[in-house]
């Protein structure tokens, strides 16, 4: 290479082996460093590659291990097949798009006004995240079904039939717009104000700023809300199950032609069938458009924005959130009354019946949902933030595949990773089924997107050379993470620890593959008590997790808090 | 600032860059960007020795790799007698001033002072024993509970000498650190750099885009561009005795008037410029040859407004500067800038004006001509 002699083109090959030499011989002069890269490169073949293949696999192998593709053809023809894809995806759009306008309302109203009681909408729109999704569907049930007290109590229907479409969007609407909302919420933030003002000082009206500016700069934004929804919409399992009706949706049929029918093959297909279209619209949403966003990180402190105060813009909106806020605490308010009540609609006394049933019946699947989702936690939130680090900060052959296969698990539906497990971990040396250890993996291995995320924003915004500095000073890398990153990454630890958590108390597409006798969740017991028609003990279940939930991000935040100010003496 | 005695061991080693190169490759494919293009720099034990140059002419890729950052392309990096060139940054023992300082956000000064011993493994009573010393040393005794984010800029900047010189390195970096202040502060700082810089004795190797300030602090100055060393030389011979026309242009301000040589002998050429026929000293930089063409180095400075000058011209531009005022002169087809220190004697001139200058010959320094003039026959 010294030899500037050489042609330009021979140069640059020489340049390019000798770089990827260098860095292979850096990486081994720091063996630690070496071998994490290793151990999540493995684990991640294993728990989230391996599981996938296996689902797409048993489809077109028969049981003789043959290549065998008369399953796809048999299905892909079968009506009944194209009803369901179809049922999943109208199910999907209609849900992305009221979800996607509610929540874009809500964001512009919050993010845009000085309307009043900002802070307790947003507090509102976070409580469908942080429950599991079916209680709304239990909540509707308890509101218009048969002995419904809206339905019933109140109209006198005794026939109401609650089940079906209509329900079912109107419940991911309500369950599925707080994503919307959160993701467009911090794109409406991170437009520059200035751009608005802009438009203002140029004489543009509240209007047209809105149509020329704010809508077009959230485009982007919209559409991968849109995206998002859709995808929490059809792969939804907990609603359809309970409150589809003769509705038939792709994640629930896998589930029962595995559970009903035994036909693990079928199942498998309708797992790839709801894996397609989900898979795609998330990777659109990640590459495509996150690549079109305008929204640019400066880290120049921006202006305060001016809110708008006009009554005729404010009053429309506070109305509208006032509304879909309202709608939120009835559901959950039922919910809550539900749980209280002898026999809903029938006999209203109150009374703590419920909650002593769910203590004779077994306080188990409350104890291991806690147990199992406190355990994968700090695992997810930990190794979350090892591989943000080492995505961001380090150079390592393969960087962009540890990437792309960290997110699958959570890109594609639990019913997929759920099947694929049982697929995967069924015989030696992965024998796993039935343990605890499969469930805190799948936990992990399913959350822990969520965690990188965080990490790998928190960590852009961090200037490289606070790192540099601690390597310039002798820390390994190890020690440079551990000492400076870690602690830099402190609020994407707390959300990273707080979503794996709720994420693992509430999920139940994938676990309910993986539950068994001696590991049984919470989530699934509430499902089938809701399926046995005993809605009050259901409902005390959910208002249980619900508290667990609260107390525990009530608990991290004040020990992530404590954790780092402990070391901070007063100093103003 | 600093205190009369020096706490601070230092272990003053030599540094020496060989043949280094470093190519990064472009995204698209085309044609690789040379960023250090095969430099040679020795820096002897305890000098301070600056980059300077255009942003993207190498300095601070340059200083990277010094510091590990980077890995050259080829080439070696020599501390002392060890061979660096391989050996990651955390085990080069060569500390670094960042522009950005780059304190842990996190950290009480203390701590960010303490860190480097700490990580080093040096037993406790010993890390608060120094580190109190380099606190003392840099006059941050009541600072040194708060968080970086409560420092003014100038105090943030002594945070980060003092982490850079408490783990006692062979070699001192700095990055651009004094380009976050305002111009009155730094330019104290730059004096209280330099000090503690010759108290402790350390080699240093310093990276700046401003001259004055590089002037003002270094042994050695370093002219880069384009990834190569255009000159290395003390301050003075780099100003007076410049290499070429970049580094006579970048380091000050600089007319060049092409000549004519009309004799050589004694040391000393007779050059005609503008109708005018000159005295210039000789140098090394240009091969002189009769009626052969040259360029003449002309420092605003070395102009002056005088009844007795041989040169007349007209003024085109008048920037008053308080202390001096600037013009811009058309001599004939040139057009020239110079300056006027003794303007309450002469009066600030107009444009439009006709005035009669004096060239203090002895001054002014010769390049070769630019190959362009030579190629369109300017000369």
């Amino acid at each position: 290479m010294a030899n500037t002699n050489t042609t330009p083109s021979t140069n640059k090959i020489e340049t390019n082996g000798s770089r990827q030499l260098k860095r292979m011989k850096m990486l081994i002069k720091e063996p630690y460093l070496l071998a994490i890269i290793i151990i999540i490169f493995v684990s991640l073949f294993v728990f989230s590659i391996y599981p996938i293949y296996q689902v797409f696999k048993i489809t077109v192998v028969n049981d003789e291990g043959l290549l065998d593709l008369s399953l796809i053809v048999e299905t892909f023809t079968s009506s009944f097949f194209l009803k369901t894809l179809w049922n999943s995806i109208q199910l999907g759009i209609l849900s992305a798009i009221f979800g996607t306008i509610i929540g874009f309302i809500f964001a512009y109203a919050v993010t845009r006004t000085e309307m009043k009681g900002k802070k307790f909408f947003n507090l509102v729109a976070l409580l469908p995240i942080i429950s599991p999704p079916f209680v709304i569907a239990l909540s509707v049930i308890l509101l218009f079904g048969r002995n419904g007290i809206i339905s019933n109590g109140l109209f006198g229907f005794d026939d109401s039939n609650v089940y079906g479409l209509r329900s079912l969007v109107f419940i991911q609407t309500l369950g599925f717009f707080p994503i919307a909302y959160l993701n467009l919420k911090g794109v409406l933030e991170a437009i520059d104000s200035s751009v608005e003002d802009a438009a203002l000082n140029l004489g543009a009206s509240r209007w047209k700023v809105f149509r020329t500016i704010t809508l077009p700069l959230a485009v982007p934004g919209i559409l991968s809300s849109l995206l998002l929804v859709f995808i929490k919409a059809i792969e939804d399992f907990g609603n359809p199950m309970v409150i589809a009706g003769e509705y038939q949706t792709l994640a629930v049929q896998a589930y029962l032609q595995i559970t009903g029918m035994y036909d693990l093959r079928a199942g498998s297909f309708y797992a790839v069938a709801l894996l397609l279209p989900s898979l795609t619209a998330y990777f659109i949403q990640k590459y495509w458009i996150n690549k079109k966003s305008y929204v640019t990180v400066t880290g120049k402190p921006t202006q305060a924005r001016m809110k708008i105060n006009e009554k005729h813009i404010v009053l429309p909106l506070f109305i509208f959130c006032g509304l879909i806020t309202g709608a939120v605490l009835l559901i959950y308010g039922t919910v809550l009354w539900g749980a209280f009540v002898k026999v809903w609609g029938v006999d209203n006394t109150l009374t703590l019946d419920n909650f002593k049933y769910t203590f004779t019946l077994g306080f188990d699947s409350v104890q291991n949902s806690l147990l199992l989702s406190a355990l994968s936690t700090p695992i997810t939130a930990i190794l979350g933030m090892i591989i943000a680090f080492l995505i961001i900060r380090k150079q390592f052959i393969g960087k962009k595949l540890m990437e792309a296969s960290s997110m699958l698990a959570f890109a594609v539906p639990g019913t997929v990773i759920g099947i694929g497990y049982i697929l995967a971990f069924n015989q030696k040396p992965l024998l796993l089924t039935g343990t605890a250890l499969i469930l805190i993996i799948a936990f992990t291995f399913r959350n822990i997107t969520v965690g990188i995320e965080a990490g790998t924003n928190s960590l852009r915004q961090v200037d490289p050379s606070i790192e540099e500095a601690s390597t310039n000073l002798g820390a390994s890398s190890f020690t440079t993470f551990r000492k400076i990153s870690l602690p830099l990454m402190k609020s994407a630890l707390f959300s990273g620890l707080v979503y794996s958590f709720v994420r693992s108390m509430t999920s139940i597409s994938a676990v309910i593959f993986l539950i068994s006798v001696n590991w049984n969740l919470l989530t699934v017991t509430i499902l089938s008590q809701v399926e046995d028609a005993s809605l009050g003990a259901a409902a005390a279940y959910c208002i249980i997790l619900i508290v667990i939930i609260l107390i525990v991000i009530g608990l991290l935040e004040f020990f992530v808090n404590y954790l780092s100010s402990s070391k901070r003496r007063s100093y103003r | 600032m600093t205190n009369v005695s020096a706490p601070i061991k230092t272990h003053s080693v030599d540094v020496k860059l060989s043949n280094l190169l470093k190519i990064f490759p472009t995204h698209d494919g085309s044609e690789d960007f040379y960023a250090v293009n095969e430099i040679e720099l020795d820096i002897k034990a305890g000098e301070l020795v600056t980059l300077l140059g255009p942003s993207g002419c190498g300095k601070t890729t340059t200083l990277r790799m010094l510091a590990g950052f980077e890995l050259p392309t080829s080439g070696s990096i020599h501390i002392g007698a060890d061979n660096v060139t391989n050996v990651p940054p955390n085990k080069r023992n060569v500390a670094m001033v960042f522009q950005s300082y780059a304190l842990f956000p996190h950290l009480s000064v203390f701590e960010n002072i303490a860190y480097g011993l700490k990580i080093n493994n040096v037993p406790k009573g010993e890390v608060i024993d120094r580190t109190f010393k380099v606190i003392s040393l840099m006059h941050l005794e009541e600072f040194k509970d708060r968080l970086p984010s409560q420092l003014s800029g100038g105090q943030q900047q002594r945070v980060a000498l003092a982490r850079a010189i408490v783990t006692e390195p062979r070699v001192l970096l700095f990055d651009e650190p004094l380009s976050n202040l305002d111009a009155k502060l730094r330019e104290y700082m730059r004096d209280e750099l330099r000090k503690i810089q010759q108290r402790l004795g350390i080699t240093s190797l310093y990276v700046t885009h401003d001259q004055t300030e590089a002037m003002a602090i270094s042994d050695k100055v370093v002219i880069m561009n384009h990834g190569k060393i255009q000159q290395a030389d003390n301050p003075i011979d780099i100003y007076t005795r410049p290499n070429n026309h970049f580094v006579a242009g970048f380091m000050g301000k600089a007319n060049f008037l092409h000549g004519v040589v009309k004799d050589v002998k004694d040391k000393k050429a007779i050059i005609n410029i503008l109708g005018q026929t000159i005295s210039v000293s000789v140098n090394d930089k240009v091969k002189l040859s009769e009626n052969g063409p040259v360029d003449c180095v002309t420092r605003p400075e070395f102009w002056e407004l005088s009844e007795e000058g041989k040169f007349n011209g007209e003024i085109t531009r008048v920037i008053y500067l308080g202390n001096h005022v600037e013009y811009e002169v058309a001599l004939g087809d040139e057009t020239i800038t110079m300056m006027d220190f003794e303007h309450y004697k002469h009066g600030i001139k107009q444009e439009g004006e006709r005035i009669k200058l004096h060239l203090k010959e002895e001054c002014v320094s010769l390049l070769p001509p630019r190959k362009e003039y030579v190629k369109e026959g300017l000369v």
